[in-house]
């Protein structure tokens, strides 16, 4: 890190938190602080959404994965705008005409208190749980790339994210959210240009496109039909829509943002404008895990990006160190060539001299791939487990070696910038659901404006604090408890999704169907996981429509709730 | 008739009704889609 790097990103963090607090002074009732007056434009809203799904893993985490597995990722996304629009045409009129708070508010409306506090309950608890990881994850991969301290890193973004939270409330959340999502677009572009202005002279995109293809890179749809495959058109379509409708829909640290809209028709666009950006954003961002691929044919990579491990991983086969380094400059430099010889015959039109290359080309990188395969294994038996994933490590290396001054500093700030933003929608859709959900509604309900605004930051201080403290003892936890706190998460969202389904779709359920059919939901996702292989995305499905039928089939023996209108 | 139906009553900012844009977004999704395996298929050789 140079001096530039480190203006910039405390340029950052000041403007951060100067324009939460700027945008925040006006608080003086729940309305203010939870839903910023209903005052705020679509795109201030739209940018917020997508600033809020965009965690720093979607930028250090996607990149890497797009590095090793090419684009088909991109999959999960694919149904996106669709979501959007049943979003603009069901969940979106029915929370903002019903004027609640939080989603699960509505359901009290329909149903009943037990069922909104179930579900409430529910992503308190889920969103609760994995807060913390949206500040741990990146910290600890810039811990390791950059020898920060994980305490100091984590405490910088908690302590900044909850000082602007908490005096701003979600009209700051939502206009500092747009800035940061803003400087992400801005991250994206600069790091591409990067990428190309790295490449070696004569070296040019369209060679970078086709050597990405010769190792099938290009992979962004799958037609296979199993279920259990995670990356297919059909499990991203069917699966990832049910998560998406999900989490845009059940999950209040989203919808809080969408009901601020000025109108229902701002609200709307907040969502269509999604819908539009969303997936060339997302393949923006795993295009510069293909370009960085491509980069890595010409700069060697390091042995293992996680440092440490690759410290490791030498220091414990010393003795074989000088033939473990030579053999892999080695096989580095016979991919070079042989990806530079590959494009220098596409210039020419001999099928038979481009084919040949072309084997040369992928059996050299064959090879190269073999060896980190092998130290790969390595590795695992020196530390006795398998190695955490090395996909987190690359785009974080990459930025240390090779961003010039102050790029490096700007490209910091896009990784906390996509960080906070996720935490403080997070913690203030935490705060909201705890206050208007639970306290307002069982323990003060006609207190005054000031003392629902100090509760308020209270429940935000409580969130922010309990996350960031979370956050600091997440690695004495171990990885697998880290990744059980993810994956129960999921767990939850499907029911959840079937609950306001059933009170959207139909007419005669009733509280008693909901509420049971939510815990048949719960049930049948925790059997499926437990009994079956299929894909983490159908959960969701299996969930929802678990939930549908359920509620279908019990609230046909009582009476109808009443339908708000 | 639910009533997300008759909750479009708001007239959109721009195109004629809101449902031609939510279909303009059916559309556009499935292009991405095409446009997507185009690439698949073209790219990856």
């Amino acid at each position: 890190m140079r001096p530039a790097d480190w203006i910039v990103l405390a340029l950052y963090f000041v403007y951060v938190v100067w324009e939460g607090i700027r945008h925040g002074r006006s608080n003086a009732n729940l309305n203010d602080y939870f839903r910023g007056q209903r005052s705020l434009r679509w795109w201030a809203v739209g940018l917020s959404v997508m600033a809020t799904q965009a965690s720093a893993i979607t930028y250090i985490g996607t990149t890497g994965q797009a590095y090793g597995a090419g684009m088909s990722f991109i999959q999960v996304y694919l149904p996106q705008p669709l979501v959007m629009v049943v979003l603009c045409m069901t969940f979106l009129p029915f929370f903002y005409r019903a004027n609640v708070y939080t989603a699960y508010e509505y359901l009290e409306k329909r149903y009943d208190a037990k069922t909104r506090s179930l579900t409430s309950f529910l992503f308190l608890m889920s969103r609760g749980l994995s807060v913390s990881l949206v500040l741990y994850a990146p910290s600890i991969v810039l811990a390791v790339i950059f020898e920060w301290s994980e305490i100091v890193t984590i405490l910088v973004m908690g302590v900044t994210t909850v000082l602007y939270t908490t005096i701003g409330g979600n009209k700051a959340v939502i206009m500092v959210d747009a800035k940061q999502m803003m400087l992400m677009f801005a991250g994206i572009f600069v790091a591409i240009t990067l990428f190309i202005w790295k490449f070696p002279a004569g070296f040019s995109v369209a060679d970078a496109i086709h050597l990405a293809g010769a190792t099938r890179k290009w992979n962004n749809i799958d037609l296979s039909a199993d279920p259990r495959e995670t990356y297919t058109l059909l499990s991203g379509m069917v699966g990832g829509f049910f998560l998406a409708l999900s989490y845009f829909g059940c999950d209040q640290s989203q919808v809080q943002r969408y009901l601020t809209g000025k109108s229902l028709t701002e609200s709307r666009i907040s969502l269509l404008f999604n819908a539009f950006l969303k997936v060339p954003m997302q393949f923006l961002i795993l295009l510069l895990g293909v370009l960085m691929f491509v980069f890595y044919h010409f700069e060697m990579p390091p042995v293992h990006f996680n440092e440490s491990y690759r410290r490791a991983l030498l220091e414990r086969t010393a003795v074989e160190k000088p033939r473990l380094e030579a053999d892999y400059e080695s096989l580095f430099r016979s991919r070079r060539d042989a990806a530079l010889a590959l494009e220098q015959s596409r210039r020419g039109d001999d099928t038979v001299m481009i084919e040949a290359a072309e084997r040369r080309y992928l059996e050299a990188h064959s090879a190269f791939q073999k060896l980190r395969e092998e130290n790969r294994v390595a590795l695992q038996s020196i530390l006795g487990s398998e190695p955490s994933a090395e996909v987190n490590y690359i785009f974080p290396s990459f930025l240390l070696h090779y961003a010039p001054p102050g790029i490096l500093g700007l490209m910091l700030a896009v990784i906390f910038a996509a960080a906070m933003s996720s935490f403080s929608s997070e913690i203030n859709s935490l705060a909201s659901a705890t206050i208007i959900d639970f306290y307002k509604r069982y323990y003060r309900n006609d207190a005054s404006d000031r003392h629902y605004l100090i509760a308020s930051r209270a429940a935000t201080v409580f969130w922010g604090v309990f996350a960031t403290m979370a956050a600091l003892y997440a690695g004495r936890f171990g990885a697998s408890l880290i990744e059980a706190v993810n994956k129960v998460g999921s767990y939850f969202y499907g029911p959840i999704l079937g609950v306001f389904l059933l009170s959207f779709l139909v007419r005669r359920s009733n509280a008693f169907g909901a509420f049971w059919g939510l815990l048949i939901g719960e049930a049948a996702v925790f059997a499926t996981a437990y009994y079956s292989s299929i894909s983490w995305l159908y959960y969701n499905v299996v969930g929802a429509l678990t939930v549908l039928a359920a509620g279908v089939l019990l609230s046909g023996s009582s009476r109808p709730s009443r339908f708000p209108r | 008739m639910y009533d997300c139906e008759t909750m479009s009553e708001e007239r959109p900012p721009f195109g004629k009704s809101w449902n031609l844009i939510y279909f303009s977004v059916v559309v556009y999704t499935c292009v991405l889609i095409v446009l997507l395996y185009w690439i698949t298929v073209t790219l990856n050789r």
